[in-house]
Formats: C-alpha cells, structure tokens, sequence
C-alpha cells in the first residue's frame, strides 16, 4: 500500500511538475479531516489545479474511503443541478436511462434536491448508509466514519449563479454533521466573492504559484510523452510523437518557450503552440530518416524503432529556421483567428521551398469588408465617427464651409490648449469606447459622407436640381434604415434603447473597431483621418 | 345611419360613433387599367394570368440556381461535421468544442434544413455510410437564459427515444433535471448501447440560428459547459451568422477564454456579387433557357446597382424581378406574351370581338400595321382584310421572330464571354477593362457592344500560333455544344469556323487564319448583338428600357409625407378635385401643416390655433362671395347644382342667425383633429417647457 502510494505521488510530481509542496500539503491537510473548508487560488492555471486535485482524490489510494465530487460552478447554474451532482457523484451512483434517469435514491426515497434541508439530509443519509455498508463489510473500519470532499471548480461563478449557496456550502460540514470538506478552487480571491457580514467561516488559504520556467518545459515534456504513448496504442504509421524524438522535443520546447514568454507563460497556450507547430518543425528530420531508410531499404517496415536526430548544429539551423513561423503562430493562434489544427495544416512547409511561405498576413492588414453592401459601408463609417467624436464637433468637421480645409483640420492646437488649461492629457475617444449617439446624427453625418464621397457613385437622376437635394432623398430611403436594422442584428452597430421604446429617437453605439473603420474608409476612399476630431 | 346618440348629453363621457362604409364597396376586384383607352375588360384577369406563369417559370430556375449555390456549403459543413473529433491535431492541452460558423446573410434559412436533412436522414449508400446524427436546433428566443439554453439543447436530443421504441418516463422531482446535461450523456450512451455504436460515430449536432442576437454570457457559459463534456459527448455545434466572417463577430465579441475552448471553422459563401452575376447570366442568356419575358437593360442596372449599393440578398434580387414583370404585364398588349394567350383562335375571336375589346384591337391593328410584319406594298390593301384571326397569327409570326432573335443573340453573347475568357485566361490583361458581365449584358442588349467585341476580335488576329489554334478549338467546341435548331441557323459563321479549324490544323499561316477568322467573327458578332427593340411588336416580350419602379422597392417615406402634406392636391385622386383655387379645398393638416413651415423651433398653440381660424374665415368668405356672386347672376343652373345651392343658402341663413360661437367650436374640433394627426405622425413634441407651446421636430425645408 505504501509503495502504491508513493506510486502514484511520484506520478503525480511527474504529470505536475512544481507542485510537490501543494500535494503534500493538500494530501495532509484533507486526509485527516483537519479543515472543513479550503480557499485555493490560482491565477494562473485553474484548469490544470483542478485535474491535479482530481486525480488526487479521485484515485488516491490512502484513503479509500475518502469520497469525492468534482463541480464546476459554471455548469452547475441551478441550486437543484449542484444537489444531484453532488449527490450522485459523492454516492458514486451511475445514472441509467434504462430506470428512468433516476438520481441516486438514497433509501427513503425521498428528493434531496428542493431545497438545501434536503440536501443536507441526502448527505447525511449517505454518510450512514456507507458508514453501514462498510461496517458491515469489514470490522476493522466501523469507528472510521468516511470522508468527502467536494470540490468547486470556478468558485467565483457561485457569486452569480448561486449567490445563496455559498455560506451553506462553505458550513456543509458543520451543518450536514457529515466530514466533508469543500474546496474552493478559483483564479480570483476570497475577499471578492465572500458573503457579506461574515457569514462564512474563514477558509483555509493555499496559494498557487506561478509555474518557473523549468516546470513549465517539464510539463510540456510529460505532455509529450503522453502522446506518444497514446500514439503508439492508436497504431498509427505517423512517427511525428515518435519516443525518441524526445531530446529534440526538449531542446524545441525551451526555444518556444523562450521566444513566446514574453507574451504568455500560460503551460496550455504554450502547449497549443507548441502542438501547432512541431509537425512543421519535425517534418524536415523525419524525411531525412525516411530517405536515409529508403537508401537502405533493409528494415523500413517500422521495426526501425530508434529515428536519429540531427547533430547540434543541424538543431541550431532547425531552430533559426523556425523562429520566424513561432512569432506568426502566437500571433494567430493566442488570439485564436485560427485554430491549431488548420493552422498547422496550412503552414506544412516545404523545407526546399518554403522561402516565400513565410509572409503571413498579419491580422490587421487582413480584414476583409467586401461582404457588406455599399450604403452598409458608409452607415457603418458614419457610425463610427458618431461614436468617436464628440457631437459639438460636427458642425466643424462635416460643415461646408468657404474655407473648410481651415476648419476641419483640427490643428496642432490641441496640446497647447492642453497644457494651458490642465495638465492630465485627455484620452483619446477612440480608446475610451464608443460614445452613444442618435439615429438622427447618424443619419445627419450619413448624409455628410454621402454627399462628399458618393454622388460620383450614383446614378444620374435629372429631376434633382439642388445640391443635397438627391442625398437628402436618398437618406430617407427605407433601405437606409434597413441597414441600419441589419446591422444591428449582425451586432456592428449596438441598439441601447429598447425597441418597444418611441418616445425620442433610438440610440446606438458603433460596434466596430478602428482597424475596421480604417479598412471601410480606405475601400470607400474616404479620408477617415481628416474626418476624425482626434486622428491618429 | 341613424345616430341616436345625444351629444349634447354630460353625463355621457364616452361616446362610439360605429363606423360604417358608405363608400360603394367595388365589387369588381381587378384594378382599373392604366391605359383603359387600349385595354378590354378581361385584359387584366389575363394578363395577371401571364404574368404569374411568366414569373413562375422565371423563379423556379433562378430558386435552382441559388439552390446550386448551397450545395458546396452544404457538402462542406456536412464533411466537417463528419470529420469532427477524428481529424484533431495530437498533443493538444485538452480537446476543443469544434463550431463552424457559416456566413448566410444573403442566403435563405432553407440552408439549415438542408444541413440537417443530409445529417440525419441522408445515407450514402455507396459506401454504407449512415449519417445518423442528431440535429437540434436553438433559436434565440430560447436562450434569454442559461437554463432555457441548455433545456432547449437537452430536450432536443433527449425528446427522441434512444431504443425507437416507448420512452421510458421520467419523474420529474427524483430524476436529473431537464436541463441537466448528464441527462444528455446518459441518453448518448444508452443511443450507442442501443445501436451498438461502440466507436460513437453518431454527432450530437447543434445548430444556433442568429447567432448573433444571442446573449454572449449564457453563450459564454453554455460553451464552457459543453466543452467540459467532450468527447464523451461528441457535440458539434454550427453557427448560423449574419453578419460576415471578417472583421469576425464571434472574435470580437468573445473572450480568449471562451475563443480558446472551441475550434472555430469557417464555412463562407462564395460572394454575393459573383452569384448575382452568374444567376443573371444562367436566367435570361443561357441558349438552353428561354424565359417568357427578357429584361431590358434598366432592370438588370436597377437589380445589380440595388445589389451593391443596399442588400445583398438574392430574396431581394427576386422581388426585383418579380416587380420587373408585374410592371411589365401592365402594359395591355402584353396580354399576347404567351403563345395562346386568349385561347385558341376561335375562343380569342370571341374575347376580342366584343364591343369593349375594340380599343384594344384598334391599337394592336396599329402596331400591327406599323411594324415590319407587313410588307409596305400590300399596306393599302391589307386592312380592309384584317380580322381578328390575321391579327393574331401575325403576333405569332412576331412571337417567332422574336424568339429566335434572341436565342441567337443569347448564343453569340455567350461565345463573346467565351472568347473574353478565353483572353483572360492568356492573361492578356487589357480585355478586363472594367467592365463587369451585368454592364456586358447591358452593352449589349442596348446593342452597343461593338467596341467590345471588335477589341476582341483585333486581338484575336495578333494571337501567336499556339495560342491560336487553342482559340479555334475553343470556338469549334461552343459551337458544338449549341443547340440544333440554333446549329441550322448559324450554320455561316460554323461553317466558317469550321475552315478555320481545318486550316489551322493543315498547318496553314497562322496569320492569314487568325485575320479572317477575327473578320468572321466579328462579323457574326455585329449580325448577332443588335437591340432588341428592332424586332417588331418587341415590347410584348421584352422589358425594354422602361424604367424600374423603383419607388416601390425603396421608397422614401419621409420625403412622401412630406409632400403630401405640401402638395395634398397630387395625391386625392382626380375625381375629388373640384376648386380651381388651391387654398380653397386644402385638407385642414396641410393648413395646419403650413403654420408649422413657417413657425420657428418652438410654435406657440393658441397662435397656431389663431392663424387656422383666420385662414377658415378668409376661405368661408371666399365661398361666401363667390356664392353671393352666384345667386345675383344664377340663370343657368343645373338641376343638381339646385340643391347644393339651397343647402348653401340656408347656410347663410344659419349665419346670418348668427351661430358664430358653433362655427368656433366646429374649427376648434377641427384643429384639435388636425393637431392630433400631425402629432401621430411625429412631427409635434410635447415637451412641457414652456405653457401652451410645442416643439418642432423637422426643420428641413421641403420643395
């Protein structure tokens, strides 16, 4: 049993590298039942705590009759969906569709799951009922009454979700009578989400550090491993995770993470971009071995087991070579434009020819707007400049004056009027977020735009005479408010009035961000920067 | 109408007045004719006749066409979803919810059906491939909430029994939840027990339809609980967005967090302007189509200018074309569009030998007699044998004509668009221009294309010898592929190309081949690509150069209540009118109205109200006079004119007994009603700022 046990811990500081001190506190702390609630908090990899706690518990080996249910706050959004999965998983009771998906029925038949009195009663019901069957399998155990404990994963979505909950859950013990202890697992702090007027008992507070360098490497390497082996039970012909590429898989990992940590230190971004790009970075090597392989064509049919690695310098050259494609992928997959797998699919370059391969377009020179209409366009640009400027400007910017080009431009007056009447720099709207404005000014510098940059693009009509007088006709035309509405609805432009409101005009908010606005005016060829107040 | 009702009574506070239909109730349903001085009484009913079976056929290959569309998009998301969770890439951190996004602004939701009819129903047989998915589908309405989120998701899958056959049932307090999503996972394994599905190949799709009126928090959370729950649960989900795929709304609006447990795919449509063309182009000049109306020049300008400019959405491009030949048939000689429109012969003598039908027949005999159908030497003598049988069967000769007119201008437009191609390909970039295949179709139906084609046909003579004998062939295979009745009238120019071709492959100089081969050519281009309206009777098939109705598409409603508010005369149909002075008989919120023009931001009620009366007065005495006028000159006076008068002078009577306080609460009633309409149609504000004052709310100044 001890060995077992040792086992299993040195698997688990294998898998979780770094966190040696937190399982053996943790595993000290739950085991004999010293605290009846734990606060941990990790800002950095919640996800990769809780599995850790998961497999701590779920297989841990030290205490069998330790019982354990892993909840995520998120997924339980009803205070009737955390009392059956509690229930069922602390219970270990397997949900049938055959007996009509019946929760776990404790044996009164009574539901547990109305109110949180019945839940603690299911608790305590399954605290005796284990207690019972365990007494009655072996002698040994009867004083030992079982533990359990309750794990909530994204603690701080209890706060929205389930606001009631959270001083029962945190007192569970000490209201079921049961030992049970809860831990919170959550990346913000007890402070944010704890009830108000001390409601809760203070937890016990574990703080997670932030994984060094070396752990992060290390389990990455782990991850590798893992695939390869699952790989190699899968059968397939691909060596690309193939075991002995491991030196090289080490040496790969430590440049990603050095080229990318200046970004993200986050293990599973890393590990995405990592996955994403070894099959490239890989590639070159297997080819040599299978044409080494074919040259010899002795022992090609996989018996080969052991792939050799390129010498130091050849690394060297591997790693310059794929620098540049290592900054393009964190560029696209961290924000995910694209996901790892296409990515990788489309950036399996060639080494002989992959000079010209290289220029990924960067994301802001892609965007692409030719999907919308052309009056949708402009309405979006005009939006845009509602939202940025501020409305006592209008009359300047879009007036048509004798000498516009004096008014419009707004001069380098600004800092001097800055430094003359106060000292704090004003931020630009543009990174303040968009302003509300009304239809009737977005439809006002509409027509602006309309008149200025669009009377080329129209077809003549001979019966409007005056100046304005065919934009004036054609800004009231349905389909410009029809834009408007579907442009709502696409979400580019934000309605902040409710639609069943008709007293005064409706407000809207602009959607879109500058580089968009910037790629409309350039495919509209309208000089967005003379037209903003605080241009770029 | 008997109105028992005391008005003056106070203790009755309400009072309904039931409205009853005076008005002659026109039990006729069709609409008057435009040109009834041209027109017969069953005109309408028979053109409406044609006109829906010309539109019918016209829309059932334009709703092929865009049904051709979805089938790479269709096919694409269904090999996406097939491939889900087999083809991922090994050595992620954790697996990823895979979503595809499909982009269908300017397509019809009859997409998803589709999607979900090849998921769930569709089994290809060839390679004992069942696609037995699951679809379910959430619409916004549903999802206000998490809980209604993951019910509908839940339900939609679960409501289907796993075994086909009794549902087992659920209590509802002991069992999980409905919107438990372990109910999910316990129905999926117990649907692989049942179909013995050990490899789980069953998808558990989920369509969002609108995806962006969706709440982006429960999406958020309902994303997050999924993806905890894969692939236990192989969920595939397919986003039905609106707006474009760059700038992306998925990416703007959710967080890394949430962007970093999907997969996003995206399945884009092919671009709006591209399937415009090429449906325009497969519709009204494709050789092996012939629709009932060909569409002028103005229309396909109207529906392509309409297309970039305001929606892109081919529904919209529909209604286009569907109002192009609803304004087409109003035209009463469209009647004859259809061969047999009235019938046989003797049935359509019938219909057009009555009395009512002459206008009718008087016109078709002119146009008849005007066109080219009849040859100038028998014009003396032939209209004294016209009947009605002539008449028509010389429609019908038209109708040929016509026909095979424009297949054979559809048959050379298409071989320029051919050899265009074919240039474009050789990268011989100066063809391009900038012209797009609508404003070609446009040059060309106005029969001005020769520049075009004549470029062409210059290049084709500088064409090296490779290049050339390539060109031969391509122009050989179009001819081969037409049809055979155009096959025997084109038979010059194939025969022609035919020398061409045999030259060519006899290894004769290429340049003597390539210049008489682009005269050929040309040649037939410049016989071929003419104007319609040359043929005769052309406008009973063709839409011509008539403009589009494009008020009607996009009106401006603004601009309407406005003028008629200023101009209330233009719009009372012509039989009310009956001053000659203007003032004289204007609606009482057009005076109202008036006022308003010239008031500034603020008006002041009393004063308005003021102004009113004083404009009532003038005009009642302006009746008053002219009426005095009357009664010291009246000697001819009709009969009907008698009554009206006499009503008039016990007016005067009533007057002169002097009911000044009734005539001021009538005009007081008045303004209020005139008040309140104006106020309903949004051009008062009530702001409450200043005592008896309102606000303006439209300062532009009409004319």
């Amino acid at each position: 049993m001890a060995l077992d046990q040792a086992n299993s811990l040195s698997r688990l500081f294998e898998q979780f590298p770094g966190y040696e001190k937190f399982v053996s506190h943790i595993t000290s702390v739950t085991s004999s039942f010293a605290l009846p609630f734990l606060y941990i908090t990790d800002r950095h990899n919640p996800r990769i705590t809780a599995s850790l706690l998961d497999q701590i518990y779920r297989n841990s080996g030290d205490c069998p009759s330790t019982r354990f249910a892993h909840i995520n706050a998120t997924a339980c959004f009803t205070a009737r969906l955390l009392y059956d999965t509690v229930l069922n998983a602390l219970a270990g009771w397997e949900v049938a569709w055959g007996n009509g998906c019946r929760n776990w029925p404790g044996e009164d038949g009574k539901r547990y799951n109305d109110s949180i009195d019945s839940f603690l009663h299911g608790l305590r019901n399954l605290c005796d009922k284990s207690w019972e069957g365990k007494a009655r399998g072996n002698g040994r155990m009867v004083d030992e009454e079982p533990t359990m404990v309750l794990l909530v994963e994204r603690a701080e979505r209890l706060k929205d979700n389930l606001p009631d909950l959270i001083v029962p859950l945190t007192r569970l013990a000490e209201l079921s009578q049961v030992k049970i202890t809860t831990i919170f697992l959550s990346s913000a702090r007890w402070e944010d989400i704890k009830p108000p007027l001390g409601a809760s008992p203070d937890p016990y507070f574990i703080d997670i550090d932030p994984p060094s360098k070396q752990d992060t490497i290390d389990s990455l390497i782990f991850e590798f491993r893992s695939t390869s082996i699952t790989q190699a039970h899968a059968g397939t012909q691909d060596k690309t995770y193939h075991p002995s590429l491991l030196p090289l898989y080490e040496q790969y990992v430590e440049h990603v993470y050095n080229v990318c940590s200046l970004y993200t230190n986050d293990i599973q971004e890393l590990q995405y971009i990592a996955a994403a790009r070894w099959p490239g970075f890989v590639k070159p090597v297997l080819q040599e071995q299978s044409e080494a392989n074919a040259d010899g064509d002795s022992d090609s049919d996989g018996t080969c087991n052991e792939l050799t690695l390129p010498a130091s310098d050849g690394r060297m050259r591997l790693l310059k070579f794929f620098t540049p494609s290592l900054t393009a992928a964190l560029d696209v997959l961290y924000p995910r434009l694209t996901n790892a797998t296409d990515w990788a699919l489309a950036n399996d370059i060639d080494m002989h020819a992959s000079e010209e391969v290289q220029c990924q377009p960067n994301a802001e020179g892609s965007i692409v707007v030719d999907h919308l209409p052309r009056m949708s366009k402009f309405v979006l640009l005009a939006a845009f400049l509602a939202s940025t400027n501020p409305a006592k400007s209008d009359m300047r910017m879009f007036g048509r004056g004798a000498d516009k080009q004096k008014r419009r431009r707004r001069k380098s007056a600004s800092p001097k009027k800055a430094g003359a009447q106060t000292i704090v720099a004003k931020v630009s709207q543009r990174l303040l977020g968009p302003l509300v404005f009304p239809l009737d000014r977005l439809l006002a510098i509409l027509g602006a735009l309309l008149e200025e940059n669009d009377v080329e693009n129209r077809p003549h009509e001979p019966y409007f005479e005056l100046p304005g007088e065919h934009t004036d006709m054609e800004l009231g035309r349905v389909h410009v408010y029809a834009a408007i509405t579907e442009l709502t609805s696409m979400r580019a432009l934000h309605r902040t009035t409710a639609v069943e409101k008709l007293e005064g005009p409706p407000m809207y908010k602009c959607g879109i961000s500058f580089w968009v606005a910037g790629a409309l005016a350039k495919d509209l060829q309208v000089p967005l920067n003379d037209l903003m107040w605080d241009p770029m | 109408m008997a109105v028992n009702i005391d008005l003056d009574d106070i203790n009755q506070t309400t009072v309904y007045i039931p409205f009853h239909d005076s008005d002659d109730v026109n039990t006729d349903t069709t609409p008057p004719s435009l040109f009834p001085e041209r027109d017969f009484h069953q005109g309408c009913q028979l053109r409406f006749q044609a006109c829906r079976a010309a539109w019918g056929k016209c829309l059932k290959r334009m709703q092929e066409l865009i049904h051709s569309l979805h089938a790479p998009v269709v096919e694409s998301v269904v090999e996406q979803v097939k491939k889900s969770y087999m083809d991922e890439l090994p050595g992620l951190p954790y697996p990823e919810l895979p979503v595809i996004s499909v982009t269908s602004s300017s397509m019809s939701s009859s997409l998803f059906d589709e999607i979900s009819f090849q998921l769930e129903e569709n089994t290809d047989e060839l390679f004992e491939d069942t696609n037995d998915h699951f679809v379910t589908h959430v619409f916004p309405s549903d999802c206000t909430t998490i809980t209604g989120a993951m019910k509908t998701i839940v339900s939609g899958f679960v409501s289907r029994s796993p075994t086909g056959g009794q549902d087992i049932k659920r209590k509802p307090s002991t069992s999980l939840a409905t919107y438990d999503i372990a109910l999910l996972e316990t129905w999926y394994r117990a649907v692989c027990d049942a179909r013995d599905d050990r490899h789980h190949r069953s998808r558990l799709i989920v369509i969002m339809h609108d995806f962006e009126q969706l709440e982006p928090q429960v999406v958020q959370d309902m994303f997050e609980i999924c993806s905890s729950y894969i692939p236990r649960l192989p969920l595939v989900f397919i986003l039905a967005l609106a707006s474009p795929p760059s700038p992306s709304y998925i990416r703007a609006t959710y967080p890394h967090a949430m962007l970093a447990l999907l997969r996003v795919r995206d399945c884009p449509f092919p671009l709006a302007e591209k399937s415009l063309h090429n449906i325009l182009l497969e519709t009204f000049f494709d050789p092996t189509f012939e629709p009932d109306i060909m569409i002028g020049p103005t229309t396909i300008d109207f529906a392509v200018e309409f297309f970039t400019r305001h929606s892109s959405s081919l529904d919209g491009l529909l209604s286009i074309l569907q109002l192009a030949h609803m304004k087409h048939f109003e035209e009463p000689l469209s009647v004859l569009a259809p061969a047999q429109a009235l019938g046989w012969s003797k049935d359509a003598a019938q219909v057009l030998l009555t009395p009512d039908a002459f206008p009718f027949l008087d016109a078709l005999f002119a146009r008849v007699h005007g066109s080219t159908l009849i040859v100038p030497v028998e014009h003396a003598t032939s209209w004294r044998s016209a009947t009605v049988d002539s008449l028509l069967s010389s429609v019908e000769t038209a109708r040929d004509i016509f026909r095979l007119r424009v297949k054979l201008f559809r048959v050379a437009f298409r071989l320029i668009l051919c050899v265009r191609q074919f240039m474009l390909v050789h990268e011989r970039k100066s063809v391009q221009g900038d012209q797009t295949v609508p404003d070609l179709m446009c040059l060309a139906l106005r029969g001005r294309l020769g520049s075009v084609y004549g470029h062409l046909c210059s290049m084709i003579k500088t064409l090296p010898a490779a290049q050339l004998e390539d060109f031969a062939r391509v122009v050989h295979d179009f001819f081969e592929d037409i049809l055979e009745d155009v096959k025997a009238e084109e038979n010059e120019v194939i025969s022609r190309v035919e020398t061409a071709y045999k030259m060519l492959c006899r290894d004769a100089t290429t340049q003597d081949v390539s210049s008489l081969l682009g005269d050929w050519l040309s040649e037939y281009f410049k016989l071929r690509i003419v104007a319609l309206e040359d043929a005769p009777l052309w406008d009973i098939w063709y839409t011509g150069s008539t403009p589009f109705p494009c008020e009607l598409i996009n009106p401006s409603p603004r601009a309407s209540i406005l003028a008629g508010l200023i101009h209330p005369h233009d719009y009372i149909s012509p039989g009310q009118l009956n001053g000659d002075d203007e003032d004289d008989d204007l609606p009482d919120i057009s005076i109202l109205f008036k006022g308003y023009l010239e008031s500034a931001k603020m008006i002041n009620v009393y004063d308005w109200f003021e102004s009113f009366v004083v404009f009532l007065e003038a005009r009642k005495r302006r009746v008053g006079e002219t009426r005095i006028a009357d009664v010291t000159s009246g000697t001819s006076r009709t009969p009907s004119k008698k009554g009206k008068q006499k009503q008039a002078e016990d007016k005067v009577i009533d007057e002169d007994t002097g009911e000044d306080e009734e005539w001021l609460v009538e005009v007081q009633a008045r303004f209020i009603h005139a008040l309140q309409e104006l106020d309903y149609l949004g051009f008062i504000k009530h702001t409450g700022r200043k005592a008896d004052h309102v606000m303006r709310t439209v300062f532009d100044s009409p004319e």
